[in-house]
């Protein structure tokens, strides 16, 4: 009896249950897998069958309505950008950091030119870079790298050079910007804005004076421990240390990267998170109040409508910090040029910078831009830098590909 | 029935189904061979190499990516951490689950397994962030807050990445072992309740082994990809949690170094291919006839 019952038991786990029924569980849970794997993907997927329609003929010839919608969008006093004479394609991919491009002006150019804009976005330079080399190319228009990366770019190949006389309003732009060491003749790049890295806060918790690296050190690893954030950048991150110490930003001595290791590791304990995408709502919210981070949001957070967080502050660490520019690119093999070049114009008008730059909380590198913004706007030290604080920022170069670098950071986040 | 069965008569096959059988065949075997075996051997041949000097692969024949591997192993170590607890975790609330689904559901079986499957209509990530805000200082932590005034941190610790953990992964772990456990026979455990045994014994002789196959499945299905798994723990853990999806992101596209990235997947591979296989091999080692358990 205890034979036929183990046998049976044994028939049960082996015939039905392992073939058929378990085939059938099985199936069930890949599904739901399945179903979770193919559930919509936040950031960074390619666009998937629409490229397809790269032939530029596949017209959107500019309709007429659109004239007179340039002349209605152009409140600024300079001239409204002239519609262009070029037959425009229906389609242009943008590939942009998150929350970096004003839905008010993508509402506009697709109604302007009659465009469809569809914007893809990255996290980093480096994963931007890492995704045309995988093969990106072809796949999107126009990219934002940080203007250290364009070199690294149009070295392997993946920009544009650019047809000036397409770009008239690049007379906009504030010569500072241009000629640039990483694109002397401006072959490549179109400024978009620029901005620092530095020390945001909380004010009305984070009540401590803080004028310098040393002072964000001491205080993230005393009485803020556990309320300190840095952004998930290595490029910035490292400059805290470096300046710290005095040394160069660009620097790949081995020792004084091991001092700038020591001083990471020390702070990583101290670190409430180490996070690019969410810490605005962190200081919204104050599970952080003191941060290593960019000046954009500082912007955002004071002038927000609810004047909740009217007390954040910025500061220019004493010790030197890194200041950056955005740039606009055209891509190599990108599917829709036409369309590329009128939005490339477009967006150096004065009008369209201005509602960028109240977005994104930074500075634009358009002069024509800053004249037509609110003063307050204009004046804010965290937008645009007071001219005794110039001299302390320096320029950051790519330092991606340095080993060293690249260690002490996994380590970093390792913890 | 101790008379050995007769030896099977060799069927007759009519000429012409070797070819229909093997055009059949030839879709998965193009798909295993072209889009999973060639691949996995780039990725071989590419820990060997070194990294180029703009980011890629150079070719080379060095074995420095595996010995930097194996002087920092502390990615490997705690994912495979994260995954055998969040592995038995799974185990420890779902079994339950899908036995009183399986027993005693009744007619509510089709809306429990419904509801169990809706958070899977959304996307993965919402569902995550999600537990972003039930958990931080609008949520759980805020409620403890303004109780007992204690500020007390659940986002960014290993109970927050585990509470992901087993919310995204428990279907996984509950579909096989419904279904292994809709097959048990409900006289088997009144008859081994008249024959005087406990609870515990029935459980431990009759409906743990009737249900190991499924177990199995539920555990592979839910332990490989989690050894994988990076984004739940990165969110939850507030960006503090590093393991080895992380690694394999900051190879790739941070520092771009193939051939480094390359080493640490193979030895991913490695590590998961051996433990399964330990896995499924003790499990069931002490049935006779074992190797008739099919997994995959």
């Amino acid at each position: 009896m205890d034979e036929a019952l183990r046998q049976y038991q044994l028939d049960l786990a082996r015939a039905r249950i392992t073939r058929r029924r378990f085939m059938a569980g099985a199936a069930m849970a890949s599904a739901a897998a399945f179903l979770a794997a193919c559930a919509p993907s936040t950031s960074s997927s390619a666009p998937s069958a629409a490229p397809s329609s790269a032939a530029p003929s596949q017209a959107g010839v500019v309709p007429t309505t659109s004239a007179a919608a340039a002349s209605a969008t152009a409140e600024a006093s300079v001239a409204a950008t002239p519609v262009p004479s070029y037959a425009l394609e229906s389609n242009m991919y943008l590939y942009n950091w998150s929350d970096y491009f004003s839905p008010d002006n993508l509402t506009a150019y697709q109604n302007q030119f009659g465009v469809t804009l569809t914007q893809v976005t990255f996290a980093s330079n480096e994963e931007m870079l890492a995704k045309l080399q995988a093969g990106g190319k072809g796949q999107y228009d126009i990219a934002v790298p940080t203007a250290e990366f364009s070199s690294t770019l149009a070295k392997g190949g993946f920009l544009q050079k650019l047809d000036k006389g397409r770009l008239p309003n690049l007379a906009n732009v504030n010569k500072r910007f241009l000629t640039l060491p990483f694109d002397p003749n401006d072959d490549y790049i179109v400024p978009k804005d620029w901005g620092t890295t530095g020390i945001i806060y909380r004010g009305n918790k984070m009540t401590d004076p803080i004028t310098s690296w040393k002072d964000f050190f001491t205080l993230a690893k005393g009485k803020y421990s556990g309320k300190t954030f840095v952004v998930d950048s290595p490029g910035d991150v490292f400059v805290a240390p470096l300046r710290l110490h005095g040394f160069d930003v660009n620097t790949t001595d081995k020792g004084e990267l091991e001092i700038a290791r020591q001083e990471l590791m020390a702070l990583r304990p101290h670190l409430q998170s180490i996070d690019s995408d969410t810490y605005s709502t962190t200081l919204q919210k104050q599970q952080a109040v003191l941060g290593l981070a960019w000046n954009g949001s500082a912007y955002v957070l004071q002038s927000d409508p609810s004047g909740k967080y009217k007390d954040t502050g910025w500061v220019i660490p004493s010790e030197g910090t890194i200041f950056w520019v955005d740039t606009w690119v055209l891509l190599a093999g990108a599917p829709d040029p036409n369309a590329a070049y009128a939005f490339l114009n477009w967006i150096q008008d004065p009008a369209q910078q201005g509602v960028e730059s109240l977005y994104a909380g930074y500075a634009s590198c358009n002069d024509a831009a800053k004249a037509v913004l609110p003063p307050d706007f204009v004046s804010n030290p965290a937008v645009y830098v007071p001219d005794d604080q110039l001299a302390l920022l320096s320029v950051a170069t790519d330092q991606s590909g340095n080993q060293q670098r690249a260690d002490i950071w996994a380590q970093f986040k390792q913890g | 029935m101790t008379s050995p069965a007769p030896a099977p008569r060799a069927k007759a096959r009519p000429r012409g189904r070797g070819l229909v059988t093997t055009i059949l065949l030839l879709p998965a075997t193009f798909w295993y061979l072209v889009l999973l075996v060639l691949p996995l051997l780039i990725v071989v041949v590419y820990s060997f190499g070194t990294r180029g000097s703009d980011g890629g692969y150079t070719p080379a024949l060095l074995l420095d990516n595996y010995q930097t591997l194996f002087s920092r192993p502390d990615p490997f170590i705690l994912s495979l951490w994260v995954a055998v607890t969040g592995t038995i975790a799974c185990l420890f609330i779902g079994f339950p689950f899908a036995y009183f689904l399986a027993t005693r559901a009744g007619k509510r079986k089709t809306l429990f397994l419904v509801l169990l499957v809706i958070p899977f209509w959304t996307s993965f990530l919402v569902r995550t962030i999600a537990w972003l805000i039930i958990l931080g200082p609008d949520g759980l932590e805020g409620f403890i807050q303004s109780v007992t005034g204690v500020d007390v941190a659940i986002l960014g610790s290993p109970w927050a990445i585990l509470l992901g953990i087993v919310y995204n992964y428990l279907p996984l772990m509950v579909f096989p072992l419904y279904v292994t456990l809709e097959r048990l026979d409900p006289t088997l455990l009144e008859a081994s309740k008249d024959l005087g045994a406990s609870r515990w014994a029935t459980f431990r002789q009759i409906t743990l082994p009737i249900s190991l196959p499924g177990l199995i499945t539920g555990s592979i299905l839910v332990f490989i990809p989690l050894m994988g798994e990076y984004v739940i723990p990165s969110i939850l853990g507030l960006g503090k949690v590093f393991l080895i999806g992380n690694v394999l992101q900051l190879d790739f596209l941070g520092s771009r170094n193939w051939p480094a990235g390359s080493a640490k997947a193979v030895t991913l591979i490695a590590i998961m291919l051996i433990s399964v296989t330990f896995y499924v091999w003790t499990s069931t080692r002490s049935q006779s006839g074992g190797r008739d358990v099919s997994v995959l």
